[in-house]
């Protein structure tokens, strides 16, 4: 016979005075008794099945980190103990004791200390950190909206950086919701206080803590996908990071609970936890970069591991095998074969973005290459904001040169490219071999060599490859 | 303030001032309330607790004795005068309802 019970994340919010009351009540009645309290995992010990009250309270100056319960927490549990309120477990603020007696005297009996009391622990805990992690993933959330704004093509097509924008929404969501919520209730509360009247209830809302719970096992999984898509390093080193990130959270938890037992005072248990999170947080993004640093040139990060490397002045160079959809040879006669040709492809549910290059090697630096980019785009509402991408990033620095130095996208004939809109780029008035070509839901930006002289045909050609790559 | 906190005393204030005019501690205030009124008033353990840390704040009483958990509190002059004042009140009120109503003393 099991003598204890565990309820992984009952998503009763702390404030739920009334709900986890009720709860408890039930889980007496079943013969199972509250035995410990965290935020994660409530613990319960076989017990006789009896008729309990329950009541949750709060008592402001408690913390996580101290040692154990203060003089005054002790003198409130004796107090409670003298009306016959027994605690059955405690998580900081929280308190939550049950009494045999169904007429027993309630430990709050005046609505305006009561209400007086819980404002000043929600403002302690509750309010400081829903506030500090609003703010957080507000800022979050604008760095990556300027990151779309400013690099759309880039950020849209990134699973990564689209996970980055969007998984923080939810959590808003929710923490507005409840921040809502809660004025609200103090409104009401106050109103009541004052009348003398029992103060209104604040229930849970337990299918958007659901909610919350889902998405954030979406994200890690999404992310791990991302990762896979890219390569296999990618997805190890997601892991692997992910798991750190658990780990740490484990160890600031044991740090914490380590210095509680040993009694240490509540300053050294925070100083000590904090340090932990900080060393670890330092401690594994150098871990991290150093892994990447240490990895950058053996290609096993990369979504395409180089077919061979070869030294050239003293330095190591890559070349690449990948297919791309117009090679300089489908352009103009060529004689020869060591050709790097690399692409690098992102796609997300909003645009597929690749980047493809066709190079000589470096010991042959008469030869031409070719460099183009392709953006599908599958959400219609961005194709000008990517359109815009690129002729903004041509025309980045005009604002600090004399017109007639400007470097820009004029518009030219669209007749051999068979498209929509076409520019070419301008630099000082001259024209260079680049083009923007404009697609109903495709644009490519084709840079040929330097030194070739762009005949109709070969635009012709360059159309007929990239729009249907 | 003091003042603006307690602009008046609710019922479980008036008596836990009332029976601190002796030395007593927190878990003997509860019974001696019940005793006072015959259980007309009773104050949670919760709402003791926060009404005597108030109190102390607010100068109506002061610790006299800790013993272990165990804690003492004696009314102050601060305390008294404020007691006072809602005693008075309460007069007041009483007056002006036997005034208007011709009725005084404990008749319905």
């Amino acid at each position: 016979m099991k003598h204890t019970k565990r309820e992984l994340m009952p998503l009763y919010s702390y404030y739920d005075r009334s709900g986890i009351a009720a709860h408890l009540a039930d889980m007496a009645a079943q013969g199972w008794m509250l035995d410990k309290l965290s935020g994660w995992c409530w613990r319960y010990r076989r017990a006789e099945p009896r008729k309990l009250r329950f009541a949750v309270t709060y008592f402001p100056a408690a913390s996580q980190f101290d040692p154990g319960p203060s003089e005054g927490l002790e003198t409130y549990r004796d107090y409670c103990a003298a009306a016959g309120w027994q605690l059955a477990a405690d998580n900081a603020q929280v308190q939550i004791f049950f009494n045999e007696d169904e007429n027993a005297i309630p430990i709050e009996t005046d609505p305006m200390v009561e209400f007086t009391n819980i404002r000043r622990c929600m403002r302690k805990s509750f309010l400081t950190s829903y506030c500090f992690l609003l703010l957080l993933s507000l800022l979050q959330i604008g760095f990556q909206l300027w990151q779309v704004w400013t690099n759309p093509v880039d950020t849209l097509s990134n699973g990564f950086s689209l996970i980055a924008v969007w998984n923080w929404l939810p959590l808003d969501a929710v923490i507005v919701a409840e921040l809502a919520r809660y004025f609200r209730w103090q409104r009401r509360a106050k109103t009541a206080a004052e009348a003398g009247s029992p103060l209104p209830e604040l229930r849970s809302i337990r299918w958007l803590s659901f909610l919350l719970l889902g998405w954030s096992g979406v994200i890690p999984l999404w992310m791990l996908l991302s990762a896979f898509r890219q390569s296999r390093g990618m997805l190890l080193l997601m892991a692997g990071t992910l798991l750190y990130m658990s780990l740490m959270h484990l160890l600031s938890f044991a740090a914490k609970d380590a210095l509680r037992h040993l009694r240490a005072p509540r300053w050294a248990n925070i100083a000590v936890t904090f340090g932990v999170i900080i060393a670890l947080t330092v401690g594994g993004m150098a871990g991290l970069l150093a892994l990447i640093f240490h990895n950058s040139g053996s290609g096993w990060l990369e979504d395409h591991p180089p077919v061979e490397t070869y030294e050239y002045q003293g330095w190591t160079w890559a070349a690449y095998q990948d297919d791309i959809p117009l090679r300089i040879e489908d352009l103009v006669a060529v004689d020869y074969d060591h050709w790097s040709t690399e692409a690098q492809v992102d796609s997300s549910p909003l645009l597929t973005y690749g980047e493809y290059s066709q190079r000589p090697r470096m010991d042959a630096p008469d030869q031409p290459d070719l460099e183009y980019e392709i953006v599908t785009v599958k959400a219609g509402f961005l194709y000008d904001l990517c359109k815009n991408d690129f002729i903004s990033w041509v025309e980045r620095n005009n604002d600090q040169l004399p017109q007639e130095y400007w470097d820009e996208y004029r518009p030219v004939g669209t007749a051999p490219w068979n498209a929509d809109k076409v520019y070419q780029r301008y630099y000082s008035g001259e024209s260079v071999n680049q083009f923007l070509i404009c697609w109903p839901d495709r644009i490519a930006e084709v840079k040929f060599d330097w030194d070739w002289t762009i005949t109709e045909e070969m635009m012709a050609v360059t159309a007929e490859k990239l729009k249907n790559a | 303030m003091a003042r603006e906190k307690f602009q008046t005393l609710t019922e479980q204030m008036f008596y836990i001032l009332l029976c601190l005019r002796r030395e007593c501690c927190g878990t003997d205030i509860m019974v001696q309330i019940q005793r006072i009124t015959q259980g007309r008033v009773s104050v949670g353990p919760g709402t003791l607790y926060n009404l005597l840390e108030s109190f102390v704040q607010a100068g109506y009483i002061t610790e006299t004795k800790v013993e272990g958990r165990k804690r003492s509190y004696l009314i102050t002059e601060a305390g008294e005068k404020a007691l006072e004042e809602e005693y008075r009140r309460l007069r007041t009120l009483a007056a002006d309802y036997e005034a208007q109503t011709g009725r005084g003393g404990m008749e319905p």
